[in-house]
């Protein structure tokens, strides 16, 4: 059985991301750190536990489709213990949006053969959530979302997966392979590398396809203006030292009979 | 601009959800009438059907299908982009939730549309969504004169019409289910005994907290307050800091308390769309950029780790003051 992952690089602090307000678009500040986004880190885990589970003739390949800073993320994936992998090449700090970055991902599905493919259930940056289900809508296959566990009924035939809904209920679900799902953050814990695979990833590099090749006629939308939200702080903001804010804010909550 | 503009609604245990009164009223805000038509996928939902079309004096559709909480797949979205159809500039909107995120994206694909998640705002032709945790949003005017979207709706005053006309109801028998993704069951929520719907004030713990080892800060600041609990963002659960049955947002607990603090929470929309009926919300976060204050009544941007100690030591005294007078 083969399983793609699809991971994407994020920035790790939301506070080292500033507007260009006059261009409309984000900048990231030199000491921005970027790393893989926490649910396709989940996701990942999720086929290495789906790997162990089955044994060895399950592969686990990641893909991601980024600038050239997101080999780092591949190169993550190899050392946490992917078999392979595979980066789609974009320009600079550019980053398609979700219907071209599917489109490549279920390119390299075709071209890769596999019979199953795992995703984060959404980005921290651009929030799309959506990716996942292009993916399979594109290729034709059954995805499910919000995954919260998997049970493997029949290697490379059927999954037996629960999706989180909203308060609290969930849907079990039992899906034919191929298909495609969207793992939810906190199905499991993601492992630290270990020295032999961080090892191993050392004498790998990743394959790169530049994202034209996989995507020849892309459709130029209008590019999104970044702003800032219309303001709704209507808010008081507490001001002195850390000491005076507490004192005011002991008179606040008795002035409201918070506390007795 | 000539367009269309369409919702799909959702049904639950035969009854219309709110988040489908609020998507109507989405709709006649940012366009200043009522939608066109509204899609209703429902497994009983004739009822719901008619409420809908009087409330919106618009043609419903009533898709027939399996089950209210979980799509059946392709040929439920076949089905609505078939009664689209082709012709004018049309946008559909759907609630951002589990039913929506797993159908929208089918239905855009099959009507050649543009997919816009995360959307809070729409006026004509141009979509608001929000991105970065809420920290900025991003403005499009799609190029291609078909979207469809999924909204964040809040609870807002719903509109009533003005001169009520009964819409009308149209029943579509269902598209069969896609057997390559049955659906087993729907798993009801655990009986919880989780404290949080009851308690009166919530202290919650998020990221920004740092470690559980601060923990400990975000529990003692809670024990000072009578009928309290200790709640969590998601992401304080995903790290095992707290238990999910503690999670607020809109995969976890709506609460109401009459305090909410919030310790180290960003403040996405999907946490905050949880305490809504908080009356009191205090935030505490280093970041004074974070969107958590622009729902919080009372804003203090501060080191949690030194903050709440001054807190706690000034609430300590405070309160044996009041005991020994």
């Amino acid at each position: 059985m083969k399983v793609l992952v699809c991971i994407k690089q994020v920035v790790d602090a939301h506070d080292t991301v500033s507007l260009d307000e006059a261009a409309g678009r984000l900048t990231f500040a030199p000491k921005s750190v970027f790393r893989m986004n926490r649910a396709d880190e989940h996701a990942l885990e999720e086929a290495l536990l789906l790997k162990e589970r089955l044994g060895e003739d399950v592969e686990i390949h990641a893909v991601t489709v980024g600038p050239p800073r997101a080999a780092s993320v591949v190169r993550r994936a190899l050392e946490m213990g992917a078999t392979g992998c595979v980066h789609v090449t974009v320009g600079d700090d550019g980053q398609p949006d979700p219907s071209t970055t599917a489109r490549a991902l279920a390119a390299c599905v075709s071209r890769g053969g596999f019979d199953l493919v795992l995703a984060g259930v959404m980005a921290e940056d651009d929030m799309a959530g959506v990716t996942g289900q292009l993916v399979g809508a594109y290729l034709g296959w059954p995805c499910a979302t919000s995954v919260v566990a998997i049970e493997t009924l029949s290697p490379g035939g059927k999954v037996r997966v629960t999706s989180e809904i909203e308060h609290g209920y969930r849907a079990l679900r039992e899906i034919a392979l191929p298909a495609v799902l969207t793992i939810q953050t906190g199905i499991n814990q993601p492992r630290y590398p270990r020295l032999s695979d961080v090892l191993r990833a050392r004498t790998m590099s990743p394959e790169t396809i530049p994202l034209d090749e996989l995507v020849p006629h892309q459709r130029i939308g209008n590019a999104p203006k970044v702003a800032k939200p219309a303001s709704s702080r209507q808010g008081i903001v507490l001001k002195g030292t850390s000491l005076e804010k507490a004192r005011a804010l002991v008179d606040i909550l008795r002035e409201k009979a918070l506390i007795p | 601009m000539d367009m269309r503009v369409y919702i799909v609604g959702e049904t639950l245990g035969g009854r219309l959800t709110e988040e489908t009164m609020d998507l109507a009223s989405f709709v006649h805000s940012a366009y200043g009438r009522m939608p066109d038509a509204c899609f209703l996928p429902s497994c009983k939902g004739d009822d719901a059907a008619h409420e809908l079309a009087g409330l919106t004096g618009s043609t419903v559709h009533l898709l027939r299908s399996g089950d209210d909480l979980c799509p059946p797949g392709r040929a439920l979205a076949e089905k609505i982009a078939a009664i689209i159809g082709e012709g004018r500039p049309s946008a559909v909107f759907l609630a951002q939730r589990f039913f929506g995120l797993e159908l929208a994206p089918m239905i855009a694909l099959l009507l050649d549309a543009e997919i816009l998640t995360g959307v809070v705002a729409a006026s004509g032709w141009r979509f608001t969504r929000q991105v970065y945790g809420g920290r900025f949003v991003e403005h499009t005017q799609p190029a291609r004169d078909r979207v469809v979207c999924t909204v964040f709706t809040s609870p807002r005053r719903h509109v009533a019409l003005e001169h009520p006309s009964r819409g009308r109801v149209l029943v579509h028998e269902a598209p069969p289910a896609d057997d390559r993704a049955r659906l087993v069951g729907i798993l009801e929520p655990a009986v919880s005994t989780s404290p949080l719907p009851e308690a009166e004030v919530i202290v919650s713990a998020g990221r920004g907290l740092g470690g559980k080892e601060n923990l400990h800060l975000v529990e003692e600041l809670a024990s000072l307050f009578p009928r309290s609990a200790v709640g969590a963002s998601r992401g304080a659960c995903d790290l095992g800091w707290l238990d999910y049955s503690r999670q607020i947002g809109t995969t976890g607990m709506s609460v109401s308390p009459r305090l909410y603090i919030a310790c180290g929470i960003s403040g996405a929309v999907q946490h905050t769309a949880g305490i809504r009926g908080a009356q009191t919300v205090i935030a505490v976060n280093i970041d004074d950029q974070a969107p958590i204050f622009n729902v919080a009544h009372i804003h203090v941007v501060e080191d949690l780790k030194t903050f709440l100690p001054a807190l706690i030591d000034e609430m300590r005294k405070a309160m044996a003051g009041r005991n020994l007078g």
